[in-house]
């Protein structure tokens, strides 16, 4: 006589009827092997439950997986600051007023001024020189910080038959050269008065 | 923040090579504000701007006058040996247009006339002028006298009697 397989592990698990119960028990009682497979059936049972327990610490849960990997990812709670905005602004005006300085400049700045101090070249050449007067117009401030030009310079003067002599007139501004020619005595050939004319 | 960025850059770049594109580092006038309605070209050379010696004829004297406002601010005379003359009065005012191959004369209060010419323009805002005095008859009183100075640079030229005191003549190169 011979039980089934199935019948065998719901008779281990009691799950069986009266009926069934006396079934397999009189078929354990002319095959022993069924006995030895039930007890076999008892220990898969203890590896099971022990496997389980064991496991039982390590609860794993998708849903709470799927939180946790999300949550880092999370968007932070927005932060309606009006710094970065303004900083935002504050940077694009400073980018206008530069690009707008050097255009401007481009446009009014006059060019470096070339070339060193006057060489002397004729014996007679008086090397007097003079910055710009005050009397030039206004520059701005950016303007002011390029080199100044040259003064002027007297580069050659012929007195002829008379005599005068070159200077440099010093002031807190300027250094003027000045050609100072004195009457000779001579008359001029119609020795008039002009200035009644004036 | 990256379109910022761009967008930052755009403008900056969009400001600055149109007048770096002009070739000039400044070398390029601003626009004139005329009524015309073409735009000017950065590219488009536009003509130098001439330039003038500005002749302002004084009278030294020691009559207690004072120094004639009309002169503006002139420290020099208050220096040696302009600080010898009390009274500077504005005998006339001129302004020579320096071109090239044509001197420009101006009769002085003496009856003598100043001669001023360009003689080349060096560099930018730079002139190298002659002048002369000649007296009536033609005779030279001031042979030559070559200067080189910028706009805005003034030299003086003085000494000629007149009128119980002296002619001081201030050239300046003007635009």
């Amino acid at each position: 006589m011979s039980v089934s397989r199935e019948l065998l592990m719901r008779y281990h698990d009691g799950a069986v009827s009266e009926a069934e119960a006396r079934l397999v028990e009189e078929a354990i009682e002319s095959d022993p092997a069924l006995l030895e497979e039930l007890e076999a059936y008892s220990e898969l049972g203890s590896f099971v439950r022990v496997w389980a327990e064991a496991n039982t610490d390590k609860h794993f849960d998708i849903a709470d997986s799927v939180m946790s990997a999300i949550e880092p990812s999370k968007p932070s709670p927005r932060v309606s600051s009006l710094l970065p905005r303004v900083a935002t602004w504050v940077s694009l005006g400073a980018a206008i007023a530069a690009g707008s300085v050097l255009v401007a400049r481009s446009w009014s700045a006059p060019p470096a001024v070339i070339g060193g101090p006057h060489a002397a070249g004729a014996a007679d050449q008086a090397a007097l020189s003079a910055p710009a007067s005050s009397a030039a117009p206004e520059v701005s401030a950016a303007l002011e910080e390029e080199p100044a030009p040259p003064p002027a310079t007297i580069e050659s003067v012929d007195f002829g038959k008379n005599t005068g002599s070159v200077f440099v007139v010093s002031t807190d501004s300027s250094e003027t050269p000045v050609v100072w020619m004195p009457d000779d005595g001579e008359p001029d050939d119609d020795n008039e008065d002009r200035s009644k004319s004036l | 923040m990256k379109r910022v960025g761009v967008a930052l850059f755009s403008l900056v770049a969009g400001l600055t090579l149109p007048a770096y594109a002009g070739g000039g580092g400044g070398k390029s006038n601003p626009p004139a504000a005329s009524g015309s309605a073409a735009p000017l070209s950065p590219h488009k050379p536009e003509p130098a701007q001439s330039l003038s010696a500005e002749v302002l004829i004084l009278h030294a004297t020691n009559e207690k006058k004072g120094i004639d406002a009309r002169i503006g601010k002139l420290p020099e005379l208050g220096k040696s040996p302009f600080s010898n003359y009390d009274s500077y009065q504005v005998l006339d005012r001129a302004r020579l247009p320096l071109k090239k191959d044509a001197p420009q004369d101006l009769k002085l209060p003496n009856g003598r006339t100043l001669q001023v010419g360009l003689l080349d323009e060096p560099e930018h805002d730079s002139v190298r002028l002659a002048a002369s005095i000649n007296r009536p008859s033609g005779k030279e009183f001031l042979r030559l006298l070559e200067v080189k100075a910028h706009v805005g640079q003034a030299f003086i030229v003085a000494g000629q009697s007149y009128k119980k005191g002296i002619l001081v003549l201030v050239i300046r190169v003007v635009k």
